[in-house]
């Protein structure tokens, strides 16, 4: 019983319509950690206009969603209120770091606002 | 002999024209505040002049390249062959501005900058950044913004015709009484950008 509702809560994350958000970056990291999946860390601020066309355009993309879903862990961090915990160092938001949980060694970034096609071959291209 | 003193004369002429005031460099650098000042092909580049007041002043063929304007008041500078690239102007107001013949403008962030009645005449930038920028009663002559940032920007009271907007991103942005070419109109609706009142020709 308890391994059918696993696999239904991971194939609905999956198809989910968009990125589960942890709530903080350190049940993010033991949930990567756990997972064996990479952390996808988004830097940004409730007001930033291009942090909100990725949040509610680019992010809501299926194809994104299930691939973000399927192979990272992801957390949003606000750059003001979250500003004496952020785990590198910025020069603009949105800012996407792709980094390695159990070390937080960076895999790579993404500064800015993307289209759809551009923001998939950066995350498919994460190693 | 002639053409000797014809040269001379033309180098000291052209350098009076285009140099700006030592004084007026100087005060802006100690305050960053130079109101009306004349900072025409000085060196800005490279350096912080967040909340800086230049309003009024000739910056034309200034090097602003890599520095940071943020927040600043930048009413009715003449920003004529500036080179802006990477240059960081987001939230600066740039109403009256004079941008023109600036080809020097890759990866210029123009981020919530306010451009109510500027000029943008002989433009052609890379990868730009207007995202949330207004523009309002804006004059645009061959300028181009191809694959612009611009969601939420809006733009009201303008003649869009001679500005190229291929490719750019105005998811949510707002057209409000203006003139748009009919394929950048096509452009815009698959972009989910609000139209009102908008005339497609």
């Amino acid at each position: 019983m308890k391994l059918l509702l696993l696999s239904l809560t991971l194939t609905l994350s999956l198809f989910a319509s968009s990125i589960s958000f942890e709530k903080d970056l350190e049940t993010a990291k033991q949930k990567a950690i756990k997972t064996d999946k990479k952390l996808m860390i988004m830097y940004s601020t409730p007001t930033c206009p291009e942090c909100n066309y990725m949040k509610k355009k680019v992010l809501k993309d299926n194809e994104i969603v299930s691939f973000v879903n399927e192979n990272f862990v992801s957390v949003i961090m606000d750059i003001k209120e979250d500003e004496k915990i952020l785990p590198y160092k910025f020069i603009g938001i949105p800012t996407f770091y792709f980094a390695d949980a159990t070390n937080m060694k960076l895999l790579s970034k993404k500064i800015g606002g993307t289209r759809e096609k551009q923001f998939l071959e950066i995350i498919k291209n994460v190693k | 002999m002639k053409y000797l003193l014809t040269l001379v004369l033309t180098y000291l002429l052209s350098s009076s024209l285009f140099a700006y005031e030592q004084s007026d460099l100087d005060k802006f650098l100690k305050t960053n505040d130079c109101q009306e000042c004349d900072l025409s092909a000085a060196d800005l580049s490279n350096k912080d002049f967040t909340n800086a007041n230049l309003s009024g002043s000739n910056l034309s063929n200034t090097n602003l390249s890599n520095s940071i304007f943020v927040k600043s008041n930048m009413w009715g500078v003449d920003l004529s062959g500036a080179n802006l690239i990477n240059t960081n102007l987001r939230a600066t107001n740039l109403t009256g501005a004079d941008i023109i013949d600036i080809d020097k403008c890759d990866n210029t962030t123009f981020k919530g900058v306010t451009f109510s009645n500027a000029t943008f005449e002989n433009v052609t930038c890379t990868n730009l950044s207007i995202w949330s920028a207004r523009f309002l009663e804006t004059t645009f002559e061959n300028t181009d913004f191809t694959n612009a940032g611009g969601a939420y920007a809006s733009f009201r009271d303008v003649d869009l015709s001679d500005l190229n907007i291929k490719g750019a991103i105005f998811w949510n942005a707002k057209f409000t009484d203006s003139i748009v070419k009919k394929e950048d109109c096509d452009h815009l609706k698959s972009e989910e950008a609000i139209l009102k009142n908008v005339e497609c020709k």
